[in-house]
């Protein structure tokens, strides 16, 4: 029986294990509310409790056993007060409704155990160590000895008898179990602890992640987006799903794409980045810079797996050192004198238009200008309207630098030349592109210009309309390379030198530039204000002067008077109708001056002009200085008290009629008795007046000719021009020229006419006046002349025809002389051979003889024909003079002429003979004449010998060839060049005869001369002579 | 076109004997056509009038042309023969008593091949056929025939 009980009790304390077991797996986790928690943690053990009271031991009816004391005392122990006094109540419970002697032997077990693990549990904690074996031996010891002592609670000795039961199995196996249990549940509760720690620090980490004042991102190797944080969607604006899967290089600005792709394959090989800025585009369009600073996952092998980077945005840094920098600029600032010069000189000069320069003036100009250029350190210029320049100046280093070498560009020192190049690119942006924009639209321009600034424009305008435009420059120089190398290659300049001028260049604070802007305005006000008012005072003073200018050179008299009879001024025509001085006049009484008859009227009019009447016609007579009168005509106009009147001297109109009945009948008497024909015409032509001699001339009397056009007596061909002549009257025209007319008699009369036009007293054309003088016999004469000069030239014209025909003749005939006569020669020749080897045979030997004399004659006849030809030649041809080396042509005929065996019988002798203009050709002719003569006619003697040289006189050079020959009669010597002439016998010499001929020819053409001298049997000498030239 | 034919254009009937014995003395066996003037000469050779039912293509293979001639002169044949794309290859070596340097150097300009100067002396003529048989008919490479 207490073996079934011990194994009931093992079999509880497995079942309790069990139980807490599938307790630890179904507790559920997670519960914010610990209270409730707790309860529903006590529930459960709860049910445990029950479960195991249900299946307790029986010692005895009414005592049982159970292990509710391990299982209340641990889970007092682990998990606190609340769910073990729930266990515990539910135990109480179970223990009541099983009720017996145990009862409250049970309910004071329940009650202890419980407060055991609360005892354990509340001292324990102080160490927060977990618990560990000894804490369960102990409390399984305390808890069950207590136990055994409560088994005292059982009615009537009972408890001893129990104690007897109970007390081995309850001290061996529940202490046991207590230890068994605790481990298992301190085990689990560590793990459950440490899932939460996990679980916990997971949590604080992403809080840290997401809320991070640093942008996270996560690429993969093609920089699509992995992850991104709560605070890299905060900077940019994009929603987390707009991102994943997107690419990186989407989300940049595209200036810094180029620049971002080269990074990020750097990046990806390096396995880093540190604070690589790059330019990213908000959802907003916005643009930031970004800092960015990463590092690389890698795969096992090595491959890209992920980028994790940060980045901070840095455009408000940018900005504020931007800021910094200007404020740097603004601080390191000195006023500087402005440079007005430039290396290419003033092109202010070229202005031709000079409107706003002339008006304003340059140094009013140059300090409008320099009240906003030296706010700015910048570049301004003023056109006028026609893009002449009125002021320019670059004072920023960079327009100067850019300015000078477009300025080079242009190629050429004249600046109006590069101006109108176009490659002047400095000048093209700043007039071309922009202000003429300006001038022509009267908006304001603000533009980039070529050199990467910014051009502000504004017109200048006028009540007249717009004058011009005035601008400057502003603006940062670019920094990125693109744009630079741009700009480098445009300019033609290396690239390193702008980069660095870029990067020396400080930024102008924004407000500065503004105000420089404003007042750009304010100066294009100031300079339409003062070129308007320069226009308005110079058309005053210009009205003003030709107001004075009228006033005092008009022929007519002005005066201002008074109605009290007093002048006040005058103008100067005064002082030469009446002889005083303006001094004398000014201020001096006009009544005193007025002739005694007329001096009631006079007054008269005074009172009129009092009354504030205007007289428009009034003449009285004013007193000279010499005491003659003048008549002046009036006209005045009053104002108050003042007179203004414009008077006239008439005096001669009046004496100018009788002056002009005197002249009328003295020219009258001058033009009747004239020896010219004097006639007039009205504007129609028609004749209304002749005086008597044109009868003289033409025979017609005077009323045959008057009221009959002057067409019907002029000849008919000359009819038009006497038309024309008339209307060129009627334009004022006056004329002379010659003219022939009709006679009576039918014969022609040959007149010089000098036509004046004639006016009506209105001035309107009304005829002319023409003076006729009878050039007839001159005319003759002149003619007679000319028929004579044409036949003249007719007759040399005839002549030189002549003449040049019969050169042609002549040149066809020496033609035909060499062609046409040679054909029979050639005939004669050629059918004599054939005669001769065809039939020589059977000839008498005789007959063969008179074939050879025949041929011979034949070609002798050619060979004649030969030289006339040669001779006919020279005659055609011109001489070309060059320089002739003598010596060089003689040695060369002598070696044709003379072969070596026959020469070696010769003593020759050359001189040194010098160079010599001459035609080449020409002479070698005369040279191979003479050589060949000297030694044809040598040949026969025994001693031979031939001398070849020259001498010079003042004039002259000589050459002469001398041998020691038959010679010739000296008689004969004038024969010797004459064509055919012959001084020897045929069978004697052989020769055409015509040779000599030609040596003369030459040198005469040469304009030299050539003679001879001999005696016979012992040789001759040639010789001719060239004129010297100047040795040039 | 197996025998070679020479054309001589020549109007005076003593050179044209002369010449066709200097071609005989030298023992040029040739075809030997004589044109006594210049039209008819062109006829022949662009196988007009007379000469129609020629063929155009069989060309002599040598002509020997004088300057002076009746009808049409040796410039203006020379000229037709060198404007013809049939005859312009053909050798014309101008035969002629003239030795004016006009009219050489026109002959030269008007793509004459050769020029030779007639002599008078019969030997020398004979001696100046021969060499110009035996260069122009033996030595010298014929043209090709135009297609």
């Amino acid at each position: 029986m207490l073996n079934s009980f011990i194994a009931g009790l093992v079999n509880n304390a497995t079942m309790l294990l069990a139980l807490v077991l599938v307790y630890e797996t179904v507790t559920p986790k997670g519960f914010q509310n610990q209270l409730l928690f707790k309860i529903i943690q006590g529930v459960l053990l709860g049910g445990i409790v029950v479960g195991i009271i249900a299946n307790a031991s029986v010692l005895w009816m009414g005592a049982i056993f159970d292990t509710r004391s391990i299982l209340l005392s641990l889970a007092a122990l682990f998990f606190g007060a609340i769910p073990a006094v729930i266990a515990g109540l539910f135990a109480i419970f179970i223990r009541l409704c099983i009720g017996g002697s145990g009862q409250v032997t049970g309910i004071s077990v329940i009650a202890s155990s419980v407060l055991w693990g609360l005892v354990f549990r509340h001292f324990h904690s102080r160490y927060k160590v977990p618990y560990g074996v000894r804490e369960f031996v102990s409390l399984g010891l305390v808890t069950h000895i207590v136990m055994l002592a409560l088994m005292l609670l059982f009615p009537k000795g009972e408890g001893f008898e129990v104690l007897k039961h109970i007390s081995f199995p309850v001290m061996v196996i529940y202490p046991v179990v207590t230890i068994i249990m605790g481990l298992m549940l301190s085990r689990s509760q560590r793990v459950k602890q440490e899932r939460l720690m996990i679980a916990r620090n997971a949590e604080n980490y992403r809080q840290l992640y997401e809320s991070a004042p640093i942008a996270y991102q996560s690429l993969d190797k093609d920089a699509n987006f992995i992850d991104v944080n709560q605070t890299w969607l905060k900077i940019l604006g994009y929603e987390k799903h707009e991102v994943i899967g997107r690419n990186f290089m989407e989300f940049l600005s595209p200036e810094s794409l180029e620049a971002s792709l080269a990074c990020f394959a750097r990046f990806k090989e390096q396995g880093f980045v540190e604070n690589v800025e790059h330019t990213m585009l908000k959802k907003n369009g916005e643009k930031i810079i970004v800092s960015i600073n990463g590092t690389i996952m890698r795969n096992e092998d090595g491959s890209v797996k992920q980028t994790h980077c940060v980045f901070t945005d840095i455009t408000q840094r940018r900005k504020a050192e931007k800021d910094l920098k200007s404020i740097e600029w603004m601080l390191s600032k000195k006023p500087t004198e402005l440079q007005v010069t430039s290396p290419y000189g003033d092109l202010t000069r070229l202005n031709t238009e000079r409107l706003i320069l002339d008006s304003v003036g340059k140094d009013v100009l140059l300090g409008l200008v320099s009240d906003f250029l030296s706010l700015l350190d910048t570049s301004a210029a003023v056109y006028e309207k026609n893009g002449d320049y009125a002021l320019g100046i670059f004072a920023s280093s960079w327009c100067q630098y850019l300015d000078l070498a477009s300025r080079n560009l242009c190629d050429t020192k004249d600046n109006a030349r590069a101006l109108a190049s176009g490659k002047w690119h400095c000048h093209e942006s700043c007039w071309t592109k922009i202000s003429k924009l300006a001038i022509e639209t009267g908006d304001i321009i603000d533009q980039e210009c070529a050199g990467g600034l910014r051009l502000y424009a504004v017109p200048i305008s006028t009540s007249q309309g717009i004058i011009g435009a005035l601008n400057l420059g502003y603006g940062n120089p670019p920094t990125d390379d693109a744009t630079l190398s741009e700009i480098a290659a445009k300019y033609q300049l290396p690239i390193e030198d702008l980069k660095q001028r870029a990067g020396e260049y400080l930024t102008r604070p924004p407000f500065i530039i503004d105000q420089a802007k404003h007042k750009l305005h304010i100066a294009a006000r100031i300079i339409a204000e003062i070129v308007e008012r320069k226009n308005t005072e110079l058309s005053l003073i210009k009205a003003q002067e030709e107001l004075n200018s009228y006033f005092n050179n008009a022929l007519d008299l002005f005066c201002i008077a008074d109605t009290d009879g007093y002048f006040h001024k005058l103008n100067n025509s005064w002082t030469t109708v009446l002889g005083y001085s303006l001094e004398d006049l000014s201020h001096a009484r006009f009544l005193d001056f007025i002739h005694p008859d007329d001096y009631e009227s006079t007054l008269s009019i005074v009172g009129t002009l009092k009354e504030q009447k205007e007289v428009l016609s009034f003449i009285n007579r004013y007193r000279h200085k010499d005491g003659s009168y003048r008549w002046i005509e009036w006209r005045s106009y009053p104002s108050g008290k003042l007179i203004y009147a414009a008077a006239r001297d008439i005096t001669d109109r009046f004496e100018y009629q009788k002056t002009l009945q005197k002249s009328e009948a003295k020219y009258r008497q001058l033009v009747e008795t004239a020896y010219e024909g004097i006639w007039m015409l009205d504007r129609h032509g028609t004749i209304v007046y002749v005086n008597d001699r044109v009868k003289d001339m033409l025979g017609f009397s005077r009323e045959e000719m008057l009221g009959k056009s002057a067409e019907d007596f002029i000849f008919f061909d000359e009819v038009e021009d006497h038309r024309e002549k008339m209307q060129a009257r009627s334009r004022g025209i006056s004329g002379r020229f010659e003219r022939r007319l009709l006679k009576k008699d039918g014969s022609i009369l040959w007149v010089l006419i000098s036509s004046n036009p004639l006016y009506n007293d209105l001035g309107e054309f009304d005829g002319n006046i023409s003076m006729h003088t009878d050039i007839t016999e001159q005319k003759v004469a002149e003619e007679q002349k000319r028929i004579y000069t044409m036949s003249l030239e007719n007759q040399v014209q005839d002549r030189t025809a002549q003449l040049q025909n019969a050169y042609k003749e002549l040149e066809s005939f020496s033609y035909s002389v060499a062609h046409d006569l040679r054909q029979p020669l050639r005939s004669i020749s050629g059918f004599t051979t054939i005669l001769k080897e065809d039939f020589g045979s059977i000839l008498p030997l005789e007959a063969q003889k008179y074939l050879s004399t025949i041929t011979r004659n034949a070609e002798e006849m050619d060979f004649m024909i030969k030289a006339l030809l040669e001779l006919s030649q020279l005659e055609r041809n011109l001489t070309t003079l060059r320089p002739v080396n003598m010596q060089e042509i003689v040695s060369k005929i002598l070696d044709s002429v003379l072969d070596n065996d026959v020469r070696s019988t010769f003593m020759i002798n050359i001189g040194d003979l010098p160079i010599v203009m001459s035609d080449y050709v020409l002479i070698n002719s005369v040279w191979q004449n003479l050589i060949s003569n000297a030694v044809k006619f040598t040949l026969p003697k025994t001693e031979r010998s031939i001398t070849i040289d020259y001498y010079r006189t003042e004039e002259e050079i000589i050459f002469f060839v001398r041998d020691s020959g038959v010679g010739f009669n000296d008689k004969y010597k004038e024969k010797l060049f004459g064509v055919f002439q012959r001084l020897h016998r045929k069978d004697q010499f052989d020769g055409t005869g015509i040779g000599l001929a030609i040596v003369k020819k030459i040198i005469n053409r040469h304009n030299g001369n050539v003679w001879a001298e001999s005696k016979l049997g012992e040789g001759s000498t040639f010789y001719f002579s060239l004129p010297l030239q100047d040795e040039t | 076109m197996e025998i070679n034919t020479i054309l001589l254009i020549e109007d005076n009937p003593s050179d044209v004997e002369l010449t066709r014995r200097a071609l005989t003395k030298s023992r040029i066996k040739n075809n030997l056509i004589v044109m006594e003037d210049g039209e008819d000469a062109l006829d022949y050779l662009f196988c007009r009038g007379a000469f129609a039912n020629r063929d155009p293509y069989d060309l002599p293979t040598i002509v020997l042309l004088d300057l002076h001639l009746p009808k049409v002169d040796g410039f203006e044949v020379l000229k037709a023969i060198r404007h013809s794309d049939i005859t312009r290859r053909m050798p014309v070596v101008i035969l002629t008593s003239s030795n004016e340097e006009v009219d050489v150097a026109t002959c030269y300009d008007n793509g004459a091949n050769s020029y030779i100067r007639k002599p008078v002396d019969f030997n020398q003529f004979v001696e100046a056929v021969n060499h110009l048989g035996l260069y122009w008919l033996v030595i010298n490479e014929k043209p090709p025939l135009p297609l």
